[in-house]
């Protein structure tokens, strides 16, 4: 209503007769058969004046009317629609008109002299036939009905009665004429029944008792047989889900509204044909010099969702066909995490199989580390015990040597030097000093004799024990500079003469380095029994050194703290350069093999 | 320590050595002046000669095979011998000393100095006397 006033005013402002707008719009009328409301409408209304202005520049001024022909066939109605045109559009100068589909055409050929004499006229019809008026062109689009019917037969090959429904107005009639006559000669196996201008009711009831192997076919209903007017996409739904077998259609509206699909009429297609077909008139194009062109938009299309329902398998789906509403599977939903799930799985079986084949090399590697480590002590067990046998003879051989010179040559010598001194007394007074020299000599002899025999084995160990053989060692090695002190206690009266023996070579061992490398001043040795043992503990003040530097330098203390180890006990040197050495020897005590003992 | 036999009677010694040789020169020095009364050639031998000949003295080796003098010296005084010990030994260390000296000797006399010293060592040690070789 405001925009009527809107319009009056408009009208009253402006002169009579009035040029194509002047500001380079271009003022455009379209023109539907169809009401408002409907698909074809929608869709054009929607995707039209868009391709329009946009091939325009922005400079389009859209007007659309509808005749609703349907619901309106009245004549006297045509009439007074014109009359409305006529002085709605009183003052404009339209620079193109354009006329969907049949009904549309005619009124715009009707009454082209008394509302736009002339304007170019681009038309859009389904039929071939539609008269090409002058100063005017157009696009042709061909209903198809029989392809759909074709891929009904792909979709389901065992379909045998195919039911057509229309409804019962004129444009319904006229699309169950015109399927009549497409589908007149089609495959015999298949036969084409007609539903056609039924009460609603009656069509349900039909539709939900088809027979098996049956396919609905729906093409239009805008009203039904007791005059009931409706919007065919919801009159199709009703039928759709009454049917006890798959509904089909022939226009891509339908998708989505219960048809399981068809070879469908693409209305967008067809809008955007028309736009195109318009510009190049307003651009400038002569109508004339455009022979109106005929398509073919008919594209296979089906609902996914509507295959699942009715168990069409999608193998038969020909190719080439538009699958749409189709669910995303899981792997559409969730490939992100199956993919990373995978990779995350693929990933950690390679890292366990590398784990596993790095483990299986350690414990190769380990394997041989200990074969190589019992090797290794093996030789290092020869090398102790060829060491200790070494040491073993050695000091046996030294043992029989100190015997001899002791028990055999110490003992002739004595009886020289005796004798010696018994022949003295007889001596001449001028042989008095040759044979005194004689006998100092032998003496010496007897000395030397028996001083090598003891350094070479300390045969008082076994005469006067470990105690008092240390006492006389320090004794022998008494020195000015140093203060050698000697306690014990709790020492076994007699011990084992090879433990004896080895605790006296390490206590003079130890007193010569104390004396010779580490210029000790105070030297304390320690002899403690116990429980468990005996300890002896040497620890002197000296200058110290690198235990591990000096290891292997000397065979003396080495051989000895392996024997002492070899005889089930403890040898340790405790040693810094600097701070002193303490040395620290534990073994066990045990039981005598036999009477060959020392006194200590 | 004086003999059971009374002074004037000489002293009966039993010598102890592992060789002939020394027994027999030991034997010869102390001939002039003292009984011999038996020889024993090792520590078990001088210790049933002890017990059966109860020598006034005894002249007893350190290194022997077998039981040492020093342990025949301690086995002796355990036995209850009276005898007096004198120590004729190829050792002149001080340990040596001090442990005849340990095991009840009286004399200690070094080998090399048997003929200068022994006579003089047995004298002593039947007087209760030590004595002990000098110079070693």
């Amino acid at each position: 209503m405001f925009r009527l006033l809107a319009l009056a005013g408009l009208l009253l402002l402006a002169p009579a007769d009035r040029a194509p707008a002047a500001d380079g719009h271009k003022q455009i009328l379209v023109l539907y058969s169809t009401r408002r409301d409907s698909e074809f409408s929608t869709v054009s209304e929607g995707a039209l004046p868009r391709a329009l202005d946009i091939g325009l520049d922005r400079n389009l001024d859209y007007y659309s009317e509808f005749i609703d022909s349907a619901r309106f066939p009245d004549s006297e109605y045509e009439v007074a629609f014109g009359d409305f045109l006529r002085h709605k559009y009183q003052g404009a100068s339209f620079d193109l008109v354009i006329a969907m589909h049949d009904v549309a055409i005619e009124f715009v050929d009707k009454h082209r002299e008394l509302l736009f004499a002339k304007t170019p006229i681009v038309f859009f019809s389904n039929d071939r036939n539609t008269r090409s008026a002058p100063n005017s062109t157009g696009v042709v689009v061909e209903r198809n009905f029989a392809s759909t019917v074709s891929l009904i037969e792909q979709l389901q090959p065992d379909v045998r009665q195919v039911f057509v429904v229309t409804g019962a107005a004129p444009a319904d009639q006229e699309f169950e004429r015109l399927a009549r006559t497409q589908l007149r000669s089609f495959d015999p196996q298949i036969t084409i029944n007609y539903l056609s201008g039924l009460t609603t009711r009656d069509l349900e009831r039909q539709v939900a008792r088809l027979p098996q192997r049956s396919a609905v076919y729906f093409l239009l209903v805008t009203q039904d047989g007791a005059g009931d007017k409706f919007h065919p996409l919801q009159y199709l739904e009703r039928v759709a889900k009454a049917a006890n077998a798959p509904t089909y259609s022939w226009v891509d509206s339908t998708l989505g509204h219960g048809v399981v699909g068809g070879s469908l009429y693409g209305q967008e297609a067809a809008i955007d044909s028309v736009a195109k077909l318009a510009l190049r008139v307003l651009r400038g194009e002569t109508a004339d010099s455009i022979p109106p062109s005929a398509l073919d938009l008919n594209v296979n299309q089906v609902d996914w969702r509507q295959l699942r329902n009715w168990s069409i398998s999608e193998s038969r789906v020909p190719p080439g066909t538009l699958v749409k509403f189709k669910e995303p599977d899981i792997w559409d939903r969730y490939r992100f995490y199956i993919v990373g799930a995978a990779t995350a799985l693929v990933g950690q079986a390679m890292l366990i199989a590398g784990l596993l084949v790095q483990r299986r090399r350690r414990r190769r590697a380990e394997e041989e580390l200990r074969n190589r480590q019992s090797e290794l002590r093996a030789s290092y067990e020869q090398i102790r015990d060829l060491g200790s046998r070494l040491l073993d003879a050695q000091e046996s051989e030294r043992a029989r040597i100190a015997r001899e010179l002791h028990d055999d040559i110490s003992q002739q010598m004595a009886l020289l030097t005796i004798d010696l001194t018994l022949m003295n007394r007889d001596v001449p007074p001028e042989r008095k000093t040759l044979a005194s020299e004689a006998l100092d000599r032998a003496q010496d002899i007897a000395k030397s004799v028996h001083d090598l025999s003891h350094r070479l084995h300390p045969a008082k160990l076994r005469l006067i024990g470990l105690i008092t053989a240390l006492q006389g060692l320090l004794q022998e090695l008494a020195h000015p500079g140093i203060k050698i002190a000697l306690t014990h206690e709790n020492v076994p009266a007699t011990l084992a003469p090879d433990l004896t023996l080895c605790l006296f070579r390490i206590v003079q061992e130890a007193l010569q380095n104390a004396i010779k490398h580490s210029r000790a001043e105070q030297v304390s040795i320690q002899l403690v029994g116990g429980p468990d043992g005996l300890t002896l503990t040497v620890i002197d003040d000296g200058v110290g050194f690198d235990v591990k530097a000096a290891w292997g330098k000397g065979l003396g203390l080495i051989s000895l703290g392996e024997r002492v180890e070899t005889a089930g006990g403890t040898f340790e040197i405790l040693s810094t350069p600097g701070a002193g050495t303490r040395l620290v020897v534990r073994v066990p005590l045990q039981p005598l093999p036999h009477a060959e003992t020392v006194a200590v | 320590m004086h003999s059971s036999t009374g002074s004037s009677e000489p002293a009966r010694v039993l010598l102890v050595d592992d060789n002939e040789a020394m027994l027999a020169r030991t034997a010869a020095v102390l001939t002039p002046d003292y009984e011999i009364v038996g020889a024993a050639k090792d520590g078990p031998g001088a210790l049933a000669a002890a017990g059966l000949l109860k020598p006034d003295v005894i002249v007893l080796d350190i290194s022997m095979p077998g039981m040492t003098g020093l342990e025949v010296a301690t086995s002796l005084r355990e036995a209850g011998s009276k005898a007096a010990l004198v120590f004729l030994t190829i050792h002149d260390e001080e340990e040596f000393v001090a442990a005849a000296k340990a095991a009840g000797g009286t004399g200690y006399v070094v080998k090399p100095r048997l003929v200068p010293d022994l006579m003089l060592a047995v004298r002593e040690a039947r007087a209760g006397r030590s004595f002990v070789s000098p110079g070693r």
